[in-house]
């Protein structure tokens, strides 16, 4: 056994003597492990290369547009310029003489609303029939049916704004008629923002947009002397102030 | 010493240098030791130094620094033959020719002509490494047992059971030498 030491030791000291690593060993090691330098930007540099991202951007965004990415942007841009042309729409008589016909049993404050957002997608030069309180009645509804029919329809023209009022005269009892709290209607109104108008009349404004792209909705509830409740609907492409100023002007008339 | 070792866990870019020229000699040895090739001796050395630099702020001060270096150097030599074994295969002989040779380190034992290292190469990686540090940089056992994290009984009994292997493999070569009739032939001639 000691021999075996003995001859290892010599062979290492032998192996050993004169042994050294490649000398261009400590170039690569200094290499691999140097720090990463950091890229300092000039100014120049710098802007030349916010240039380049902010060219690419608006190329993306004019291509994604021209290529009819945006599709609402064309839909809002419609409604509020041309309008989709339809040919032979059903007046709201019409609407409600077919479901008479049809033998519909309700005709609720719903359809009547969904009357009003078809009209208001038709140009402007075809709501004549709705122009300036001309309107829709069913004085005589047949039995059973609600007598929520009355629509009438104000369209004013305010600089670049229109606004589409319906009315409906609505003899359900509401919680105004009854004298009851006013949170029973704000339940009903869920998603609105309740405005007072005046000591008569309770609003509630839509915090976006309506069903129609780019119109705000507001409805009104008022109470007349006579305690009829009147449901109004204010369609307008007013900001939110400026709607419920609105409709309070148009309450006092 | 103490200051070179709080500068190299700061990961001082200096102080790397300075380990690199006080090291490289004994890493180097140990790999060469390890593999008997040059080439497998200097990736090595390479990589454990890129190792020991890219992780100094893993190395504990209240540690001997060369305790973890030599611990690394292990693991790499280890890593590096356990890789090389299967390169093997798909390479041809011509690789062997970066052996040190055995004309360079044979030792004259009267008429014996021996390469140890040849046969320490072929030992256990476990027996390989007790062996290189304890007969290369003549540690104590404590010693290695700290560097392989292994009892120091483990230690001595690789130590003997290293040195025996060692024994029967000279014992062997030289049999099979003396039994070659080429050999014989060969040795007269020369």
């Amino acid at each position: 056994m000691k021999n075996t030491e003995k001859e290892l030791h010599n062979a290492i000291r032998f192996a050993t003597l004169h042994s050294s690593p490649s000398p261009h060993i400590e170039k690569r090691i200094f290499k691999r492990i140097a720090p990463k330098k950091r890229r300092n930007w000039t100014k120049g540099q710098f802007a030349l290369a916010s240039a380049v991202m902010v060219i690419f951007f608006a190329g993306g965004i004019t291509t994604a547009t021209m290529s009819d990415l945006f599709q609402w942007n064309k839909m809002k841009y419609q409604a509020h310029e041309t309008g989709i042309v339809r040919e032979n729409v059903l007046t709201p008589i019409e609407i409600l003489q077919q479901s008479i016909d049809q033998g519909k049993q309700t005709y609720d404050l719903k359809e009547a609303n969904s009357v009003a957002d078809f009209q208001i997608l038709r140009p402007n030069k075809e709501l004549l029939p709705l122009k300036k309180s001309l309107g829709v009645t069913t004085d005589n509804p047949p039995e059973g049916y609600y007598p929520a029919t009355f629509i009438y329809w104000d369209v004013f023209e305010t600089g670049r704004h229109s606004v589409y009022v319906a009315q409906f005269h609505n003899t359900i009892k509401t919680a105004i008629a009854k004298g009851d709290s006013t949170n029973d209607i704000e339940s009903h109104y869920f998603g609105y923002d309740p405005v007072s108008l005046s000591d008569q009349a309770v609003g509630f404004v839509s915090i976006g947009e309506s069903s129609i792209k780019g119109y705000r909705k507001l409805h009104v509830e008022y109470l007349t002397p006579e305690k009829q409740v009147i449901h109004l609907v204010f369609y307008a492409t007013l900001g939110k102030k400026d709607l419920i100023s609105f409709a309070k002007e148009y309450i006092k008339d | 010493m103490e200051n070179l070792n709080k500068r190299f866990r700061e990961g001082d870019q200096e102080t790397f240098h300075e380990i690199f020229d006080l090291y490289k000699k004994k890493v180097y040895d140990i790999a060469l030791i390890y593999t008997n090739n040059r080439s497998l001796a200097d990736d090595i050395t390479q990589e454990a130094f890129i190792r020991m630099f890219s992780k100094h702020h893993l190395y504990k001060e209240e540690y001997s620094f060369e305790t973890w270096m030599y611990r690394i150097v292990v693991n790499t030599a280890n890593n590096l033959l356990r890789k090389q074994k299967w390169l093997r295969l798909f390479k041809d002989d011509k690789e062997e020719s970066y052996h040190i040779g055995r004309s360079n380190s044979q030792i004259e034992l009267g008429e014996q002509s021996v390469d140890i290292l040849y046969f320490v190469e072929s030992l256990p990686h476990k027996l390989k490494a007790v062996l290189v540090l304890k007969y290369y940089q003549d540690l104590t056992q404590e010693q290695i047992a700290a560097i392989l994290n292994i009892p120091i009984g483990t230690v001595k009994s690789r130590i003997s059971l290293g040195l025996k292997k060692l024994r029967i493999l000279i014992e062997n070569d030289t049999n099979s030498e003396e039994n070659d009739g080429y050999e014989k032939y060969r040795k007269r001639i020369t």
